[in-house]
């Protein structure tokens, strides 16, 4: 029997039981930490940040049962409070910026004032790893792109369910999707038509 | 460009009505490029592995969500209801012991009526000695009549700190001046109808003689003749005045 993540959480709430919070963990653990992830790029910040929003998570469910049932899903709900800790961190380290979200704006971002920590195209050669090589393409979107990429395709959040935690409209994230898109492909492209042909054997 | 956003949302499943769309990109060869391009993106993302935490995060997570042991909620209740909580008890502790205090009571007061060798045998006498009058009406009215009085008077049942001062309304009732002065002192209890209980021989004499107290201690009433002082000549311990 397929329980959702209301009914795992409300038995959680409701009769303490650590094993649907045990389910809902092992359930979501890779959407929520791949966000967070991709959002910071280190690893063992990411796993502070994944612990401190669980237990963010705990607390609230403990003390505030009706603050996620009436925002919708639950796992919207587990990742607004984890975009919450991402931006926290984010701030204390000044690589983000509070910015009015503008109909117009896609390319033209913030990002471009913010230091650059990403890995470049001389790095990216090297990678050997398709999937490491598109890691380091996300890690190069521009950070709103980057995180409706990770909100939709990670944590498989709806445009809707993106615009409502981000603050701009369904349209804006659509936008910020398709420019990510686009960007992942012309970067791909890029450093497929430079990285050597790996050498096979004799 | 809401052909190329309805593109993203064909691509992952949100276009409502994906006919239009498709129209779309058979008749713009422009468009159909670049929703193959998105597409091969999105293969390469749907290929990745998703990274994990670490199972210590994950251990400590679960360890944080392991339930108190009053439950899953550790918050402090309201100072109120506690406050509350203890008014219930003072009140039920109240409750409790006037309970206790009215049961003691209606037990205190049930018990002279559940002794049968007292209570009952007042009950019958008090009754028929109240009614007493006089000799003569005495023997008018049959006994049996001033048994069956009503029930009211029947159940009459003095406590034992009463029965004295029910004895002495008694007395009095039965030397009341008027009868005095129309009967003789000697004759009184033999006519008399006398009751059960106090028919042996010695009450009877102490009665009489108390009878008889009774009415020489009587003071005289208005306009009653007064006794000559040769009167109480005969009387044992008296002597006249100058003797």
């Amino acid at each position: 029997m397929h329980l959702t993540d209301e009914q795992l959480a409300e038995a959680y709430v409701e009769r303490g039981d650590e094993r649907a919070f045990g389910v809902l963990v092992a359930r979501h653990q890779e959407r929520v930490f791949a966000y967070l992830m991709g959002m910071v790029r280190d690893r063992e910040v990411a796993n502070d940040l994944f612990q401190e929003t669980f237990l963010r998570v705990i607390g609230a469910l403990r003390k505030e049962r009706a603050s996620y049932t009436t925002q919708g899903r639950w796992l919207a709900w587990v990742l607004r409070i984890a975009r919450n800790a991402a931006l926290d961190y984010l701030r204390s380290r000044r690589k983000w910026k509070d910015v009015v979200p503008s109909e117009s704006e896609e390319m033209e971002s913030f990002w471009d004032s913010l230091p650059d920590e990403g890995p470049v195209a001389d790095e990216l050669l090297h990678l050997a790893q398709q999937s490491e090589l598109l890691e380091a393409c996300i890690g190069r979107l521009p950070a709103e792109q980057r995180e409706v990429l990770l909100l939709r395709q990670d944590a498989d959040l709806t445009f809707r369910e993106i615009a409502e935690m981000t603050g701009c409209s369904i349209n804006t994230a659509l936008g910020r999707m398709r420019y990510a898109l686009i960007n992942l492909r012309k970067m791909m492209a890029l450093t497929e038509s430079e990285q050597p042909v790996p050498t096979t054997g004799a | 460009m809401n052909n190329e956003l309805d593109l993203v949302r064909h691509l992952y499943g949100e276009l409502d009505h994906p006919e239009q769309l498709e129209a779309s990109l058979a008749r713009n060869a422009e468009l159909a490029e670049e929703y193959q391009s998105l597409q091969e993106v999105k293969q390469a993302l749907d290929g990745r592995s998703l990274p994990r935490p670490n199972a210590a995060v994950l251990d400590a997570i679960l360890a944080a969500a392991a339930p108190v042991p009053h439950g899953p909620r550790q918050d402090r209740q309201p100072i109120a209801h506690r406050r509350v909580r203890r008014f219930d008890r003072l009140r039920i502790a109240g409750a409790a012991m006037l309970t206790v205090l009215l049961v003691s009571i209606g037990i205190f007061q049930f018990q002279p009526s559940s002794n049968p060798g007292t209570s009952p045998v007042i009950a019958q006498k008090e009754v028929p000695q109240e009614a007493r009058p006089a000799p003569f009406v005495a023997q008018s009215i049959p006994e049996e009549t001033v048994v069956e009085e009503p029930a009211a008077e029947k159940t009459v049942t003095p406590t034992p700190a009463e029965a004295p001062r029910v004895a002495e309304v008694r007395v009095m009732a039965t030397s009341r001046p008027e009868e005095k002065n129309t009967k003789a002192i000697a004759a009184e209890p033999t006519e008399e109808p006398v009751e059960e209980w106090d028919a042996a021989p010695d009450v009877q004499v102490l009665q009489r003689r108390f009878d008889m107290l009774e009415n020489r201690a009587t003071p005289t009433g208005w306009g009653q003749a007064i006794a000559p002082a040769s009167a109480f000549q005969n009387t044992p311990g008296l002597r006249p005045a100058g003797n």
